[in-house]
């Protein structure tokens, strides 16, 4: 009975002191950055090394290392993205296209991608051809992203999922109609995949990929964009870009 | 199908490392829970009607609402004022959650002993708490091993739940895992084959404990 108190009495104490060393600050500037980690080619775990990479992520890095702070990477469901962008991170980084709305609510910086969405169905599927098919079709996609949008424009009946892989799972059964995606994640991805599925007609859209941060966060905004700018002049985007789509898709 | 063997292979050290942090967040939610709940249950017990009904409020809130809905309020409910981190809000939603089943299974458990044993505790000038630490507890706690230790199985599963919100345990990292690579479904299985080794575990160590105690026959 003693020792049973006694161990009682010292995990209070544990948990106590577990709660007390929750936040020291740290003296280095720290450039947070909120990432999926579930979108390939532009935020994924390395197979071998299971660090966060990918083309967003290396360039957020390269932009902190610019700026003289720490990159640190924060995985994040998109459902809390922008709940958590300025309280536990700086800045987004994970193919956030620049829309109106979302310029209402969030800062962003000069665009670092141009790309298309397109269309993605079922390799049986044999009456979707573009987009305009999608009316009253079920297409899937990711909870508050872009595509959800285009897809609720185009008169579809949308279902919302964590991330692509989980779409691309469904609309392998079959389970939907079709997706909407990046045109570069199509020509990178898609094709090494095992998935029964097929790009459909011509992009629907052209769509600017940028940092996004806080609405009032206007200096960070600017200090990237400086960053970015002299990432562009010296060929570095560029690089990057053809180290991950094999061609240059900043500009 | 080779690739997918040689990429769970490749997976496999990081889903360990993701279920250490599972294991860690189970257990400090297991002792959170236990002590807590004692708590809640010696509220609910009470002769202070305020107590009672905090107590009985409790029990119905966290017991009547999914974990789910209660570790995204911790998450995102209160950054006006503080800004839990990931596992912060994991560790104190599954304490909160399970503190009141345990709650109810002590409760069961303390009542069950004969009300003849506080008198008897009473009539040799023992007060309250003597009576409970001394007699009533000693009883209590091992009649109230097997529904607490489902609870605790329970904890070790619902755990899975911090991945929503950031927490880098088991499941979080074979959902990130298999979303990187598109090889979804082996890295899912080897996931769930880790979260039954460690129910497994548990399991095995309620059945020792209990032969310990002599409850199975």
């Amino acid at each position: 009975m003693k020792k049973l108190w006694a161990l009682l009495m010292v995990s209070v104490m544990l948990a106590g002191v577990l709660t007390a060393c929750g936040n020291n600050g740290e003296k280095k500037k720290e450039l947070t950055i909120g990432t999926e980690a579930t979108y390939p080619p532009f935020s994924y775990r390395d197979k071998k090394t299971n660090e966060v990479t990918g083309y967003d992520v290396e360039v957020a890095k390269e932009v902190a290392k610019r700026l003289d702070m720490k990159p640190k990477v924060v995985p994040t469901e998109w459902k809390n993205m922008f709940s958590s962008l300025g309280k536990r991170f700086d800045m987004v980084a994970n193919q956030v296209t620049i829309t109106p709305e979302r310029k209402k609510q969030f800062a962003f910086s000069s665009p670092y991608t141009v790309s298309g969405g397109k269309v993605i169905v079922n390799k049986n599927n044999k009456d979707i051809k573009s987009i305009k098919d999608l009316k009253g079709k079920v297409v899937g996609t990711t909870q508050g992203s872009n595509y959800a949008a285009q897809a609720e424009k185009a008169g579809a009946k949308v279902k919302y999922y964590k991330g692509i892989a989980q779409v691309l799972t469904d609309l392998d059964v079959n389970r939907v109609d079709a997706a909407l995606n990046d045109e570069l994640f199509i020509l990178t991805e898609l094709k090494n995949t095992k998935y029964n599925v097929k790009p459909v007609g011509e992009p629907f859209s052209e769509n600017k990929m940028a940092f996004a941060f806080k609405k009032n966060d206007k200096d960070l905004a600017k200090k990237v964009d400086k960053a970015l700018a002299d990432m562009k002049k010296d060929g570095t985007l560029s690089k990057l870009s053809k180290k991950y789509f094999g061609a240059d898709v900043s500009e | 199908m080779s690739s997918s063997l040689q990429y769970m292979v490749d997976s496999l050290p990081f889903l360990l490392e993701g279920a250490k942090i599972t294991v860690i967040l189970s257990l400090g939610s297991i002792i959170g829970s236990l002590i807590f709940g004692l708590i809640i249950a010696l509220c609910r017990m009470s002769s202070n009607s305020v107590l009672v009904r905090f107590a009985k409020v409790y029990i119905s809130f966290f017991r009547g609402t999914p974990l789910l809905i209660q570790l995204l309020i911790l998450y995102n409910g209160f950054t006006f004022a503080i800004t839990p981190e990931g596992w912060q809000a994991a560790l104190v939603g599954l304490i909160l959650h399970f503190s009141a089943y345990i709650a109810e299974s002590y409760r069961g458990a303390i009542q069950s002993i004969p009300n003849g044993q506080w008198e008897a505790a009473y009539s040799l000038g023992m007060n309250y708490f003597q009576t409970f630490r001394e007699v009533i507890f000693p009883q209590a706690w091992r009649i109230a091993i097997p529904s607490i230790w489902n609870s605790l199985i329970d904890v070790a599963k619902s755990s899975s739940l911090a991945s929503v919100i950031t927490v880098p345990e088991l499941t979080s990292i074979a959902d990130q895992r298999s979303a990187s690579s598109l090889i979804v479904l082996p890295v899912l299985l080897e996931a769930a084959l880790i979260y039954w080794g460690i129910s497994t575990l548990l399991e095995w160590g309620r059945e020792r404990l209990e032969r310990r105690l002599r409850l199975v026959k």
